[in-house]
């Protein structure tokens, strides 16, 4: 069975540069909860360079939230800064670090476009 | 006080607006209340003695951040009792504190019964403009000293956290002695309070808002980051006022309108809520205490030669926040610049798209513009070399998503039709974009400014290019651009019977004729064809567009035009300053200096604080400003204007290194002076002369609106 959430870290860390956060630095602990228990991923952002690790260590950006929820959000159903604001996501510590860091989750997915939607030169 | 009777006392984007007596009683309508983080977290803060609403003697604005209240009981106008007074003293700090004094200034001792009514809405300020419902529930609790409302929706929740200090008797002999405690109910709280012979009573309430409801409960009331004293509020703001330009004239009224300006600048800095300490400044009070692309750039760039640092910060948040992805909902793409950033429940349900929202066509080209012009200014070539990446990220936006039509021109046309935003533009009511005959064009449209600004940020990049990315090839490619540009729209946009710019193309390609002030914003980006330049001041200073205060947003005789229509035919004072630069850059510096005057004699009759808009009407006609109904004040941009209208009428350039100034000054100045303006320069003064002498009564009979020919006599002074 494939897991979307493990898919999306590895993805993540496979491409591994990211000039988007060229100028981010810092350490991001994602708690998933699921059915009572939490899955720990630790990444870890150097200057736009991403690594993925597992585990509980202490980070700069602590982000509690559902492993359904947090599909969502790297599915692009979910708006990250939204379901922070709504309180559906706990972050502890540098909140700057989530905020950049979502900037690379995808956008809602699309609605069919209309007829005169966008003729890139 | 403002003409409004209401009282604003703000730091940051937490705001109390209040009436005069200091209450709050919000109707679901009305912008009153205590705001933070676009939610009202209190809607009826009421003091009665008695049972009786207090009356105001007088009200003191001792900072933006502080406010006193003089009160004296009474019946509507009539005083009951003048041997008591009340003083209501509050400052926004850290959510807002209320000091309560009660004096006796009688013999004999009173027993009173002193109550403040207190609740909360929650309101989304979005819901107190739109006249919305709320969808979740409210409780209340009570603690010790405490009164807690609060407002939940699933995960979502707010709470108003009031706290009561003990109460302090002061008798005549001075001395001290506490007194029963508040008695504290789920919609307010009482004092009973006894008042010995000259006796004083006095208490403090402080009032919290708690940020974010956590999923596990946490509630956080202020960052940590942002606690601060009101000692260092005070500081911060002398050494903002100190670090400023001293401004000299003979002219008093704008000594007092560039002290406002600048005081009004410093209150509407704002932090977003992850940007730590670092500001920029919001859009407007009350509807937009948020950051906004398209009005901190522009407010940004007035405030260039007085505050460079808000350019550099709005530069990096907006670039840190660039969009990243496609996400129809919120209208963004890769490379753009974002509209506007909301922390209200709508917002948070994804019932609004402010997360932040994208649906502006302009900021992305003014983001290439400011970048440009901050560096010029202050020789900050470390920032242009850290934005490189969203520069060009920007320059691929306006390459090929902007352009809607495969066409070479920037178009717009929301991919959020529930609740996006149908003009992107600056003018972003629904009918701002019209024909001469009233029609609307379809969409997606292509306005003609956004075409000036796309010129333009093409060839400040370029400039950047060159000097700063060590990119030849781009700037060359930039350049061949732009003159293209320039070429085609000099050909697509020019009505040849009207002699002026087409507002827009519709989406078909057709002009919409209407004649607008946007035209004028093209003088400022250099898409204007030198030859047909004339052509365009005739238009904007002609009896059509020029009401005698300012440039109007639409022509009179336009089908849609309405002087007190919000977008279709009222004066916005921003829109006036940028035209100025416009007309300046084109050498018009007597037209330039017309309509400096114009909305600077405005400001005075709005006690230096010009509001978003005032209404369209005549200036013989009115013979004051009449201000546009529920325009926002302060205002960013408004507030950036005078300073921008100093710089046109001082001619102040930066170039290469140095600070070129060239004054023009309307008739009623005899000189004005900027002391100290900051740069790459390091300090350096700029003065301006008017050849013609002013007589004091020419001043009071306001003779300024007509220029006689001015030789100006320029100084400068190199500060080591």
């Amino acid at each position: 069975m494939s897991d979307a959430t493990a898919d999306y870290f590895h993805s993540l860390a496979e491409h591994g540069r990211y000039p988007l956060l060229r100028a981010t630095t810092g350490t991001i602990r994602f708690d998933l909860a699921d059915n009572g228990h939490a899955e720990h991923w630790r990444v870890a952002i150097k200057h736009g360079h991403i690594d993925v690790s597992r585990g509980g260590e202490p980070a700069d950006c602590v982000v509690h939230v559902a492993k359904s929820l947090f599909d969502g959000m790297i599915t692009g159903r979910v708006n990250t800064m939204a379901a922070v604001l709504r309180g559906q996501i706990n972050v502890e510590g540098e909140l700057h670090l989530i905020v950049m860091l979502q900037r690379l989750f995808p956008g809602r997915p699309t609605t069919p476009a209309p007829a005169t939607r966008r003729h890139p030169r | 006080m403002t003409t409004t009777g209401s009282v604003s006392t703000l730091d940051g984007n937490t705001f109390v607006v209040s009436d005069t007596a200091g209450d709050i009683d919000a109707s679901p309508t009305e912008p009153n209340g205590l705001f933070s983080w676009d939610t009202r977290y209190l809607s009826r803060w009421i003091l009665t003695l008695d049972g009786h609403r207090l009356n105001p003697l007088s009200t003191d604005d001792l900072h933006y951040f502080e406010t006193r209240f003089f009160l004296v009981p009474g019946t509507g106008t009539v005083y009951v009792d003048a041997t008591l007074s009340i003083i209501r003293r509050r400052e926004v700090l850290d959510g807002f504190r209320e000091e309560l004094t009660i004096l006796n200034h009688s013999a004999t001792p009173v027993d009173l019964t002193l109550r403040l009514d207190a609740s909360a809405d929650f309101a989304d300020l979005f819901e107190v403009k739109d006249h919305l419902k709320k969808k979740g529930t409210y409780y209340a609790r009570i603690g010790d000293n405490l009164l807690l409302l609060g407002y939940e929706r699933e995960t979502y929740r707010r709470e108003t956290l009031i706290n009561t200090a003990a109460s302090t008797h002061i008798d005549e002999h001075g001395d001290t002695a506490h007194t029963p405690a508040a008695a504290i109910d789920d919609q307010g709280i009482t004092y009973t309070v006894h008042l010995g012979p000259h006796g004083s009573w006095t208490t403090e309430l402080h009032v919290q808002c708690s940020l974010w409801g956590w999923a596990v409960n946490e509630r956080v009331t202020a960052r940590r980051e942002a606690a601060h004293t009101r000692k260092d509020m005070e500081e911060d703001l002398h050494e903002w006022l100190s670090e400023a330009p001293k401004l000299e004239c003979d002219w008093e009224p704008l000594k007092h309108t560039y002290r406002r300006s600048l005081t009004d600048l410093a209150a509407l800095r704002f932090a977003p809520m992850t940007s730590g300490e670092r500001t920029l400044p919001a859009a407007g009070l009350p509807w937009f205490m948020t950051m906004f692309g398209r009005d901190s750039i522009l407010t940004s760039l007035q405030a260039l030669p007085y505050a460079p640092s808000l350019a550099a910060t709005t530069l990096a948040e907006l670039g840190a926040r660039q969009g990243s992805r496609v996400d129809d909902f919120r209208d963004e793409d890769p490379g753009k610049i974002l509209h506007e950033m909301r922390y209200g429940e709508l917002t948070a349900f994804e019932e609004r798209p402010h997360s932040p929202y994208y649906g502006s066509a302009d900021s992305t080209a003014l983001f290439l513009i400011l970048l440009d012009e901050y560096e010029r200014w202050s020789g900050d070539t470390k920032l242009v070399r850290d934005l490189e990446y969203e520069a060009r990220a920007a320059l691929a936006w306006l390459d090929q998503y902007a352009d809607l039509r495969g066409d070479g021109y920037v178009w717009y046309q929301t991919r959020n039709p529930d609740t996006g935003l149908e003009n992107q533009c600056w003018k972003d009511s629904w009918d701002s974009i019209s024909y001469t005959d009233g029609r609307l064009p379809g969409f997606p449209r292509a306005t003609c400014e956004l075409q000036g600004y796309a010129y333009d940020a093409m060839k400040r990049a370029a400039r950047l290019a060159r000097v700063v990315w060590n990119d030849p090839t781009l700037a060359e490619r930039l350049d061949t651009e732009a003159a293209d540009l320039k070429r085609r729209f000099n050909r697509d946009f020019w009505i040849e019977d009207r002699n002026y710019y087409a507002l827009a193309l519709d989406s078909d390609g057709t002009q919409v004729d209407a004649l607008s002030s946007n035209i004028g914003h093209l003088l400022w980006s250099g898409i204007v064809e030198r030859r047909r330049a004339h052509h365009i001041v005739e238009h904007l200073l002609g009896p059509r567009l020029y009401s005698g205060w300012g440039i109007r947003t639409l022509a009179e005789g336009e089908q849609r035009y309405n002087p007190v229509g919000y977008h279709v035919g009222t004066v916005w004072p921003f829109d006036n300053s940028f035209i100025a630069w416009g007309l300046r850059r084109y050498g018009y510096k007597n037209e330039a200096a017309r309509v400096a005057a114009g909305i600077l004699d405005a400001a005075e009759f709005f006690n230096g604080r010009l509001p978003e808009a005032f209404c369209g009407y005549d200036r013989s006609v009115t013979k004051y400003p009449v201000p546009y109904p529920t325009a926002c004040s302060p205002q960013a941009w408004s507030t950036g204007t005078p300073l921008l209208l100093l710089g046109t009428m001082l001619g102040l350039q930066a170039v290469d290194d140095h600070l070129v100034v060239d004054p023009a000054l309307p008739v009623g100045i005899g000189h004005l002076a900027l002391l100290d303006v900051p740069g790459r320069w390091g300090h350096r003064d700029a003065y301006g002369r008017g050849r013609v002498q002013v007589r004091a009564d020419d001043r009071l009979r306001k003779l300024r609106p007509q220029l006689s020919t001015l030789q100006t006599l320029v100084n400068r002074r190199e500060n080591s």
